[in-house]
């Protein structure tokens, strides 16, 4: 039997746009009976499928002379039923060391979107478990998805690569938990009916805070969205008060001139006692007076400030990048041998 | 210290290179150099308590007379209320406020080595043991209390400004600073008037008098009154956040400054008189 290849045919967010990439989707509850098909139509016993929103791969194993790929082609344009020419530029086939080191890359998070993101590592482990289940993995397979998992860990844990801030939302719930700590017990009022409040406060929602309210000029809007969020809408005359109760407070209003100033926050802290309170201001122009952040346990942080912390995070992931990769590098050649005999066996 | 000094140099030495392994890791990332940092902590507890142990046994009293002692059974308060500490509020970087401030306080012991001790007699009082250990651990309290500050400015300066520096990401939250503070303050407190309560039933037995206006007791009271105002304000809701927190830097600085002229000066006087 001739030696064995570990392969990788594909198509990501760097080859393809999302109206491609979706139509070669599998979900989670669509993999068996996909690996079923894959294995039926190639002849080939090997495989793992990994689909996520921004990648869809394929690892298998191919005879090293006069390998399938075609087949592995055929598979996807007859399973997915997207004629061959339409993807065949946005295709990428990587094998052997170079199929490895991309699996490597791609659970650490390397080769993400969102440099660094941690959500591809389970992916990763999902997609060796269903292969695994219908008994669609073989042993180079086998060590191949174990060490990645392991490698991964490896580069979460000894480089800063998830560390930095990357997006508003992850910004608002880390500050949110430097002053408060845990959030479970934190409430949110939300000023305007704005989209961007709605997805800060929904990132908030996912750190923890649990109660919500919703301010709004129209009320009718405000009680819309609290709907979708689960809170309360609050009449927009209640603002003073409501910023008396809350932790955390979000404003996204399109009003043209500043909805809380200085001289309310002022008054609202006296009757907090001590008790810090976090704003976010989201709008341009801006609803929040910046004075504010003068006021002792008042932290106010506006888009600009946001953006930059998200900036120097996206800054931080690419210095710990390099960090990553050799790594990777080091990882691979201790791999390699350990692999090999596994291979020649066939 | 008289035969005990490779214990007290490798006491100093673990200290210092503890202190080392978490700026360190603070500046590295290297998760190695924080297990050493602790590792080489509890090492040179180990060695601080059985100097103590050896001079306890060698004196056969208390090893808190005089300025050497005196810091040396401070700094090891220090260390045992940060390891209790740990426990309750797993602050990660702990050390790497605590080992300098220990190193400090053993580096202004090996100076004042010299000095000697003073003998009174007063150690053979049991009232006397118990004032002194009282107000150590008391003092060592607040030593937390002014570390737990110190992280609460510099972490709160940092979300202030927007710049979010080294340190921010190993600092815990702002309301566990808080509540770790507060809970220093008041355990402080509790203990420091326990330790000036047995000073004064010492001071009836072998002086006759509850109060005498010698510049240690005057200190004693000058810090039971500072941390009680900051102790009161805090139980009334008048004082929180960063008020609090700069006040228990102030105060603890100042105290120990004070201690550490009020005990000089007293060394002085007793080598003088005799």
């Amino acid at each position: 039997m001739s030696p064995m290849e570990i392969a990788v045919v594909g198509l990501n967010h760097k080859t393809a746009p999302v109206a491609l990439r979706e139509r070669f989707s599998v979900s989670p509850s669509n993999l068996p009976e996909a690996l079923s098909a894959f294995t039926r139509t190639t002849g080939l016993s090997s495989c793992v499928i990994l689909s996520t929103c921004n990648r869809t791969e394929l690892y298998t194993l191919l005879p090293e002379v006069n390998g399938a790929l075609g087949k592995v082609r055929n598979f996807l344009s007859e399973y997915h039923k997207v004629d061959e020419a339409d993807f065949r530029s946005a295709l990428y086939t990587k094998k052997g060391e170079e199929g490895i080191s991309h699996l490597f890359r791609v659970a650490a998070g390397l080769d993400s979107q969102v440099l660094g993101e941690s959500e591809i590592t389970g992916q990763v482990k999902q997609a060796y478990q269903a292969a695994h289940a219908v008994r669609c993995v073989e042993k180079p397979l086998h060590l191949l998805f174990q060490r990645s998992l392991r490698v991964a860990k490896r580069v979460r844990t000894e480089t800063g690569i998830g560390r930095g801030l990357c997006s508003i939302g992850s910004v608002a719930v880390e500050m949110a938990e430097k002053i408060f700590g845990e959030l479970s017990r934190r409430s949110i009022l939300v000023i305007g009916a704005g989209k961007m409040g709605e997805v800060t406060a929904r990132h908030l929602f996912k750190g923890g805070a649990r109660t919500v309210f919703v301010s709004n000029r129209s009320f009718e809007r405000a009680k819309v969205l609290a709907e979708r969020l689960k809170g309360k809408a609050v009449q927009f005359d209640a603002l003073p008060e409501m910023l008396g109760e809350v932790d955390i407070a979000i404003s996204s209003t399109a009003a043209p001139h500043s909805v809380v100033t200085k001289e309310t926050v002022t008054e609202v802290m006296k009757k907090r006692h001590g008790r810090p309170l976090f704003l976010i201001d989201i709008s341009v122009p801006r609803d929040i007076e910046p004075e504010v952040n003068d006021l002792e346990n008042v932290f106010l942080y506006d888009i600009d400030d946001l953006e930059g912390i998200t900036r120097s995070g996206f800054e931080e992931r690419k210095r710990e990048m390099e960090r990553g990769l050799s790594l990777i590098e080091e990882e691979l050649v201790k791999f390699l041998p350990l692999l090999k005999p596994f291979l020649s066996r066939g | 210290m008289s035969g005990f000094q490779p214990i007290f140099c490798s006491m100093a030495t673990l200290y210092l290179a503890g202190g080392l392994a978490y700026g360190g890791y603070l500046a590295t990332d290297r998760v190695v150099l924080l297990r050493l940092g602790k590792g080489l902590w509890v090492i040179g507890f180990l060695f601080h308590s059985l100097f103590l142990v050896l001079s306890l046994f060698q004196s056969g009293r208390l090893p808190t007379a005089g300025l050497f002692e005196a810091f040396v059974f401070f700094a090891w308060a220090v260390v045992l209320a940060a390891y209790l500490s740990a426990f309750r509020y797993r602050i990660q970087i702990l050390g790497a406020f605590i080992l300098p401030l220990v190193f400090f306080l053993i580096l202004v012991a090996s100076v004042s080595l010299k000095q000697g001790v003073w003998e009174t007699g007063a150690f053979s009082s049991i009232y006397f043991s118990l004032h002194t250990v009282f107000l150590f651990l008391g003092y060592a309290a607040f030593s937390l209390s002014f570390v737990a500050g110190m992280m609460y400015l510099i972490l709160e300066r940092q979300i202030k400004q927007k710049r979010l520096g080294r340190l921010y990401r190993y600092l815990p939250s702002l309301e566990l600073l808080e509540s770790a503070n507060g809970s220093f303050l008041i355990v402080g407190f509790i203990l420091y008037t326990f330790g000036i309560g047995f000073g004064l039933l010492w001071s009836r037995d072998a002086l006759g008098t509850f109060f005498r206006g010698d510049p240690k007791v005057l200190l004693a009271l000058f810090a039971w009154i500072l941390y009680g105002s900051l102790f009161l304000g805090q139980r009334i809701g008048r004082l929180y956040g960063r008020r609090v927190m700069q006040l228990s830097v102030v105060y603890f600085l100042l105290v120990i400054a004070s201690f550490a002229l009020v005990q000089h000066q007293n060394v002085l006087t007793v080598l003088g008189s005799s």
